[in-house]
C-alpha cells in the first residue's frame, strides 16, 4: 500500500480533479474553494453557513457539525442564486483546524450546465457527473425516437384501418393466439354477420363457421396448408404470387369467393376474401358468348360454302342454280345480319352512348314513321295502331329508336306465326313521369323460363330454328334503351302472346297525355 | 454509424428538397429503411450510400455533400435536442473544439459500440488552431470542415478553415488550420 506521501497530490493536480471543492475554517468561515465552484459562487460573505445550508444529513451548516461527519455523504444547496446542490463528502483535515469537502454539483438536466455559466470542462476528468447526464440525455432521446415511431405507428395503423374499412374485400386477423383481432366491414357483409360477431373467436369456430354457410358439395380450402405454402415462399420480392383457393358459399347469399392467406410462424395470420362471383359469372357468359357466336356463324357459313362448292364441281341446270344461289344469298345476308347486329351491340357497348345523337323530339311522329318503314315479307298484317292525338316529347336518338321499336315490331310478326293482331299504343307510368310505347301480339308467347333468359346474347327462344332471327335483338333494345335513360319491359304469357314496352322519361312540361 | 447521423441527413434532404425527394433518394441509394432510429446501429455502408445518392441528386460532389451535412450538424443537433449538450461543450468554436475529444470519449462509455473519432487541438501563437482528427472511418475529413464552419455560424464567429494534411493523400490523419475572422 502505497503511503500518503506517494498518492499526494500537487495543488493544481487536487485543483484540477475537484474543481467544486470547498475549505471550511474551525471559525465557520470559507477558506479556499475550487476554480469552478468559485465560478458559480457570486460574492457575499464568508461565512459557512451563510452561503449553504446542509441538505442530509440534517445538523447545522458549522465547523462542528461538518467535523463530526467526517468521510460520509454530504448534500448541500446555495443559499445565493441560481440555487445548486453539491454531493460529496467532508474529510476533516488532519491538524483538526478546517474542514475539506469534496464537491460536485449535484445537475439533473443538461441544460443546466449551461444555466449555470458552466462546460464539460469545468468537471474533473474523474467525475461522472457529465456522463450520467449524456446518459440521461441519451434516453430522452430513445424515449423521443419511441415517441415518434409510436406516432408513425398510430398513424400507419389508422391509414390501414381506413383502407380495410374501405376495402370491398373480407379481411380477417388472426393474432399470435390464433383468435380473431381484427375483422372488416366488407367480412360482415360479405358473410352475413356484424363484426363484432368475430371478435376474438378462434381460428377453428371461424372456419366452422364458415363451412356452415358452404354451397352443397362445397369443401373449405385448408388455411393452415395455404399459410405453410406461404411461408415457404417468403423472400420472393413483391412481385411473388400469393397461394389462392376459391370456394362458393350459399349463406346469406350464393357467391364465389377467392381466398388468399399471408402468415408466419408463431406470428398474426390474415385471411383475404375477395367476392369474385361477378367475375367468375362474366368469364363464364363471354366463353358462352364465344361459343355461341362461333356457332350462329358457322351455319350459315356451312351453307354458303357448301352450296358454293356444289355449284363450282357440278353443273346444274337454270332453276336449281337459280335455286342454290337463293340459298347462298338468304344464308350470306343472314351472316351480314347476325354480324352487323353483334356489330352494333359491340359499338353500343363500347361507346357508352357517346355516338348517340340525343335531342328532344316528339315521339308519334317517330313512331308513325316506323310502322310504316316496317316491311314484312309474306305478311299481309297490318300494326293496330292506336296512339293518343298528342305524346309528349322525348329525348331519343331517332335512328336508335327506331330500331330499338323495329326489332320489337318484327319480333312480334315472326313469332304470331299463326296470325292474330298486332297491336301499338301508349302507356303511361302512375306518375306520368315516363311514356311507354306498348307492342302486344297474339302469337307463340314465352314460358317463365324463356323469359327470364329473353334480354341473354344469342338466346332464341323458338329451337326448332324455322323462326329467322339472331338471337342479338332484344339485347340490342335493351342497351339502346337504358342509353336512352329508359328500359324494355316484357311480359308473355306461353302460348297468348306477348306484351313489350319501351319506356321513355317524358322531355318535358309541354307534353300532353291524352285522354 | 449510429441513427441520427443518418436521421439528419434525411432531415437535411427533406428540408431542401421535400419528403418524397428523401424517398426517392432511398430508392437511389437502395436503403430500405423507413425511418431510422436515432439510437440504433446501421452499417456505414448505408450513410456512404446515402451520401452518394446525394451527390448524384443535388450535382455536386460527395464531399460538398459531406461538408453541407457537417455545417448542417450543428444547426440540427442544436435543433433536435442536442442544443444542450453543445452549449455543455463550451461557448466558443476554440471552447467546443478543446472539449470535443472528452465530450466523445464520455460518450463512448454510454455507447459502447460507438467508433469515436479523436480530435486534438493545439493553439499557436497566432491564435490559431490546429485540429487534428483520426477516424478509423475513412473520407470523413469534409465532414470536419462543415462541422467547423458550422461552430463559427453558431457562435457568430465566422471560420476559416484550411485542410492541411489528408488522409486521403497519404497523411496519417487530418489536419485543419482554424482561423477565426474577427
Amino acid at each position: 500500500m502505497p503511503s500518503s506521501a506517494e498518492i499526494g497530490l500537487t495543488a493544481a493536480q487536487f485543483e484540477a480533479e475537484f474543481p467544486f471543492y470547498l475549505q471550511v475554517g474551525c471559525d465557520g468561515a470559507i477558506g479556499r474553494m475550487g476554480a469552478s465552484l468559485a465560478r458559480i459562487m457570486p460574492p457575499g460573505p464568508a461565512g459557512f453557513g451563510e452561503r449553504f445550508r446542509v441538505i442530509r444529513p440534517e445538523m447545522t451548516a458549522d465547523f462542528a457539525g461538518l467535523a463530526a461527519w467526517g468521510g460520509k455523504l454530504l448534500v448541500l444547496e446555495s443559499r445565493f442564486e441560481p440555487v445548486v446542490r453539491l454531493r460529496g463528502s467532508v474529510q476533516l483535515q488532519p491538524d483538526g483546524r478546517s474542514a475539506l469537502l469534496l464537491l460536485s454539483p449535484w445537475i439533473t438536466r443538461v441544460e443546466d450546465i449551461e444555466a449555470l455559466g458552466l462546460s464539460i470542462g469545468d468537471f474533473g476528468a474523474h467525475d461522472p457527473a457529465v456522463d450520467l447526464l449524456f446518459l440521461q440525455q441519451s434516453n430522452l432521446h430513445a424515449l423521443e425516437d419511441t415517441r415518434r415511431l409510436a406516432a408513425r405507428l398510430r398513424e400507419r395503423t389508422a391509414s390501414l384501418d381506413s383502407i380495410s374499412a374501405l376495402s370491398p374485400d373480407g379481411i380477417v386477423l388472426f393474432g399470435e393466439e390464433g383468435r380473431v383481432s381484427y375483422a372488416n366491414p366488407a367480412l360482415g357483409r360479405m358473410l352475413g354477420e356484424s363484426v363484432s360477431f368475430f371478435h376474438d373467436m378462434t381460428e377453428e369456430t371461424f372456419t366452422s363457421f364458415l363451412v356452415t354457410l358452404l354451397d352443397f358439395g362445397q369443401t373449405l380450402p385448408d388455411f393452415q396448408a395455404m399459410a405453410a405454402a406461404e411461408d415457404t415462399r417468403e423472400g420472393g420480392g413483391e412481385r411473388r404470387r400469393h397461394p389462392r383457393a376459391t370456394f362458393t358459399i350459399a349463406q346469406p347469399q350464393r357467391r364465389v369467393i377467392s381466398c388468399s392467406v399471408r402468415a408466419r410462424e408463431g406470428e398474426s395470420k390474415v385471411l383475404y376474401f375477395r367476392d369474385i362471383t361477378r367475375e367468375t359469372e362474366v368469364d363464364r357468359m363471354k366463353s358462352e358468348f364465344l361459343s355461341t357466336a362461333a356457332h350462329e356463324l358457322r351455319t350459315p357459313m356451312a351453307s354458303v360454302y357448301g352450296f358454293s362448292e356444289l355449284l363450282l364441281k357440278r353443273d346444274y341446270d337454270d332453276t336449281t342454280r337459280r335455286d342454290l344461289l337463293g340459298t347462298i344469298h338468304r344464308q350470306a345476308g343472314a351472316l351480314i345480319h347476325l354480324l352487323n347486329e353483334l356489330l352494333d351491340l359491340a359499338r353500343i357497348e363500347a361507346r357508352a352512348g357517346k355516338d348517340f345523337r340525343i335531342a328532344r323530339r316528339p315521339l308519334r311522329p317517330i313512331v308513325e314513321q316506323t310502322v310504316a318503314a316496317l316491311l314484312m315479307p309474306n305478311d299481309a298484317r297490318k300494326v293496330e295502331v292506336a296512339l293518343p292525338a298528342a305524346l309528349p316529347e322525348c329525348d331519343v336518338d331517332e335512328e336508335k329508336f327506331q330500331q330499338a321499336l323495329t326489332n320489337l315490331l318484327s319480333n312480334a310478326y315472326k313469332y304470331s306465326p299463326g296470325g292474330g293482331a298486332i297491336r301499338l299504343d301508349a302507356v303511361f307510368d302512375d306518375d306520368g313521369g315516363r311514356v311507354g310505347i306498348r307492342v302486344r301480339d297474339e302469337g307463340l308467347g314465352m314460358t317463365r323460363e324463356q323469359l327470364a333468359r329473353c334480354f341473354e346474347r344469342f338466346y332464341r327462344a323458338d329451337t326448332s330454328g324455322n323462326i329467322p332471327g339472331t338471337g342479338l335483338g332484344l339485347a340490342l333494345v335493351k342497351e339502346i334503351m337504358e342509353i336512352l335513360g329508359g328500359s324494355v319491359e316484357i311480359d308473355s304469357v306461353y302460348g297468348a302472346g306477348t306484351t313489350c314496352v319501351l319506356w321513355l322519361p317524358r322531355g318535358g312540361d309541354d307534353a300532353v297525355r291524352a285522354a | 454509424m449510429y441513427g441520427m447521423v443518418n436521421k439528419a441527413i434525411e432531415d437535411l434532404v427533406t428540408d431542401l428538397k421535400g419528403a418524397a425527394a428523401w424517398e426517392a433518394l432511398k430508392r437511389d441509394a437502395d436503403v430500405d429503411v423507413e425511418t431510422f432510429v436515432g439510437m440504433d446501429r446501421y452499417d456505414d455502408a448505408v450513410t456512404y450510400r446515402l451520401v452518394d445518392a446525394a451527390s448524384r441528386m443535388f450535382g455536386v460532389p460527395a464531399e460538398e455533400i459531406l461538408e453541407a451535412f457537417g455545417e448542417y450538424w450543428t444547426v440540427y443537433t442544436a435543433n433536435k435536442g442536442y442544443g444542450h449538450l453543445m452549449a455543455a461543450a463550451g461557448n466558443s468554436v476554440f471552447g467546443v473544439l478543446e472539449n470535443l475529444d472528452a465530450m466523445h470519449t464520455r460518450l463512448a462509455m454510454i455507447y459502447p459500440d460507438m467508433r469515436i473519432p479523436q480530435f486534438r487541438l493545439i493553439r499557436d501563437a497566432a491564435g490559431h488552431g490546429w485540429l487534428t482528427y483520426q477516424s478509423d472511418r475513412a473520407g470523413l475529413g469534409a465532414m470536419v470542415v462543415g462541422l467547423l464552419k458550422g461552430l463559427g455560424r453558431r457562435f457568430g464567429t465566422p471560420v476559416a478553415v484550411e485542410w492541411v494534411e489528408r488522409r486521403d493523400e497519404g497523411a496519417a490523419a487530418d489536419r485543419f488550420r482554424v482561423a477565426l475572422e474577427v
